[in-house]
């Protein structure tokens, strides 16, 4: 495995009209804080379709998304799902959409063609497992997260680093390895960002 | 020309008995003479109180169109292109009949005749003017013609401006009618009182059509062929509302509203009928789904449309961009689309579950968060986010709050966190932080609970300890 230093690549994660990012790990390694950034500068209405009803707004509002142009759609069966998510995308500026488990695959890929024609963009966050191939434009993947500020019962969670697999698309079809810096306010940078070639592939 | 209490004269109502007729909203829209101080507008549970023995009638704003459109008929057949403005009161341009009916007065006497008793009929140049002098016609019991109309407007009472709390200012600044107030400067009123002290000041001066109508372009105009001609009034109120919903589109990329419109319906076997309607307001969609409904109900209850509607067209006039300002940021083709997508969401997964949030003050990430549907007023705060709220927990917020509290298995060693089990399996506890005492509502029996931030190589995790038992609060995601 080859490992080259691509610091040329623009340092910011965004989201681009038409296309579908997703967001792929267990929850706690800080993908939904960083969905809710991508939205942050996305112009007219957002709409957030929580599965579980579990989505904080407070994370949104830190994040600097304006609290009066989200709306928050619960949805937790998953045969109405796409139906939702499908008007959503219609007509909104931006969706962040959790997948339920059970969603077919087709459907996914049919959200992913509306997106597409129009031009709204889109964030799936699986509640559970990965999503099929072919959906997304730019796939980030969960790596590893690590904390800092807490002790052995002192302190308190301050800053965190988590590293995500980045492919698809989006990357050129190159996997990259992402390091983000979270520093709990309203930006996310970009630390390090690695191209990593597979065995028998060149790198461009 | 106008039936001051058409919503009674048209259900009949006994006229020996006190009987008001209340909208949707209870309010007070007609009343008749015996029910003594019960005044318009009024709700309807203090018009019962003020007069106990009053019979109460729900509005049908379809029925009264249908009762009215005779009369509509009979005013035509002397008069054509009559505006409607709602049943029972209607504006009759009479410039041109004036002379073919030798003067205002024959003219007048020929309207009366074929409306019948108890229309209040007026003759002024503009609709204001007109409106005013129907009510002086009412309680003379005789028709008014208003001769000079600077001199009838300037003699009028501020009130007649038609907002109350306008008429008040205006009283307390020593203006007590509209001739006073058309001698202030405008500019120096629209500066004050805005878009409404704008329009009193252009009523007190007797120009009350709409300053500078805006040119519509022609393709505005909607229209829908039926192959099935339409011949009930389940579909008539379907039809409407697609029209009404139709224009109201087209007018809103337009950032514009319609003042007056014209509903044009071809029959199948008998001629093109046509009304206009006008409104003091602009139109919106809902106000003019209405008038299309009515207006339709009244053809086909008449018998105006014989074998049903074929086509119908809907040409607006009189546009003003008044009520239509957007935003800068704002764009109205957008609006309208997320409007639209929010609507059919919460259709599919009722209004409850359509949120707006809005943070207010508490010590738990969960409640810090006021959510209401969306669509409805935010209402204000139960707690107040500026509070300090001892005992918070420090930021940065959890991303993932479970509604309820969800038991979480953590293994303890000498008081220290060690494991937690994460679906399956079990995961080290690399550091930890804490624990933020949260009291409770001991009062109602509450137990005292302390919250722990733990943190593992899957994640940070908030969760409590409540009676010796784990429940995880939140994800740090």
């Amino acid at each position: 495995m080859t490992v080259t230093a691509l610091s040329s690549i623009s340092p910011q994660l965004e989201l681009e009209a038409g296309k579908v990012v997703g967001l792929v790990g267990a929850p706690g390694s800080g993908l939904t804080r960083l969905g809710f950034g991508l939205l942050r500068d996305q112009p007219g209405w957002v709409a957030c379709i929580d599965v579980r009803g579990w989505l904080n707004p407070t994370v949104l509002w830190d994040m600097g998304v304006p609290t009066e142009r989200v709306v928050v759609v619960r949805c937790p069966d998953s045969r109405s799902w796409p139906q939702v998510t499908a008007t959503l995308v219609e007509g909104m500026g931006a969706v962040y959409a959790e997948v339920p488990s059970g969603v077919a695959v087709p459907m996914l890929r049919r959200l992913s063609a509306l997106a597409r024609a129009r031009g709204t963009p889109v964030v799936l966050r699986p509640v559970d497992g990965d999503l099929p191939a072919g959906v997304t434009h730019l796939r980030l993947e969960a790596q590893e997260v690590e904390w800092e500020g807490a002790g052995e019962g002192r302190g308190r969670l301050r800053d965190r680093r988590f590293t995500l697999a980045a492919t698809g698309k989006g990357v050129g079809g190159v996997r990259q390895l992402i390091e983000v810096e979270d520093d709990g306010s309203d930006t996310m940078r970009v630390v390090s960002r690695l191209a990593v070639a597979m065995p028998g592939r060149a790198v461009g | 020309m106008w039936f001051p209490d058409w919503p009674l004269l048209c259900l009949d109502a006994p006229s020996d008995e006190p009987s008001q007729v209340v909208d949707d909203s209870n309010r007070v829209v007609a009343a008749n003479s015996l029910a003594v101080d019960v005044r318009l507008g009024m709700a309807r549970r203090e018009a019962e109180a003020v007069c106990p023995t009053v019979v109460t009638y729900a509005q049908d704003g379809g029925a009264e169109a249908a009762a009215f459109e005779p009369i509509a008929v009979a005013i035509e057949t002397l008069v054509p292109r009559l505006e409607m403005v709602h049943p029972g009161l209607v504006f009759v341009p009479i410039g041109g009949a004036v002379r073919y009916y030798g003067g205002e007065e024959s003219l007048v006497e020929q309207i009366a005749e074929v409306v019948g008793p108890g229309a209040a009929i007026a003759v002024a140049q503009g609709p204001f003017a007109a409106r005013q002098a129907a009510i002086l016609a009412r309680d003379q019991h005789e028709p008014y013609r208003v001769t000079n109309e600077t001199e009838f407007l300037a003699a009028l009472d501020v009130a007649a401006i038609g907002s109350e709390e306008l008429a008040a200012t205006f009283r307390w600044l020593g203006i007590t009618t509209l001739g006073e107030l058309a001698t202030l400067p405008r500019a120096a009123v629209a500066s004050r009182f805005g878009t409404l002290g704008l329009t009193a000041h252009r009523y007190a001066s007797g120009e009350d059509s709409p300053s500078q109508p805006r040119q519509v372009p022609a393709d505005l105009a909607v229209e829908e062929t039926f192959e099935e001609p339409l011949v009930n009034l389940e579909q008539a109120g379907f039809a409407a509302r697609t029209l009404a919903h139709r224009l109201s589109e087209a007018f809103r990329s337009e950032g514009v509203a319609p003042h007056r419109v014209e509903i044009e319906a071809e029959s199948v076997d008998g001629p093109v009928v046509s009304r206009v309607w006008r409104s003091a307001n602009p139109f919106d969609e809902a106000t003019l789904a209405e008038r299309i409904r009515w207006q339709l109900r009244a053809w086909v209850e008449s018998g105006g449309i014989p074998g049903g509607i074929r086509r119908l067209r809907i040409v607006p006039a009189d546009v003003s961009g008044e009520g239509r300002q957007l935003g800068l940021a704002e764009d109205p083709v957008s609006e309208a689309e997320a409007t639209r997508a929010l609507i059919r969401a919460q259709a599919l997964v009722g209004p409850d579950s359509v949120l707006q949030a809005r943070r207010q003050g508490g010590r738990d990430p969960g409640e810090q968060v006021q959510w209401f549907r969306w669509g409805e007023p935010a209402p204000s705060p139960s707690r107040d986010p500026a509070a300090p709220w001892p005992g918070r927990l420090p930021s940065p917020a959890p991303a993932l709050v479970p509604p309820h509290p969800r038991p979480l298995g953590v293994e303890w060693e000498a008081g220290l966190p060690t494991r937690v089990r994460l679906r399956s399996r079990w995961e080290p506890v690399l550091s930890w932080a804490g624990p933020w005492r949260r009291v409770g509502r001991w009062w109602e029996g509450e137990p005292a609970a302390d919250r722990y931030q733990l943190v593992t190589s899957a994640g940070a995790f908030l969760c409590e300890i409540r009676q010796g038992k784990t429940f995880l609060v939140g994800v740090y995601d």
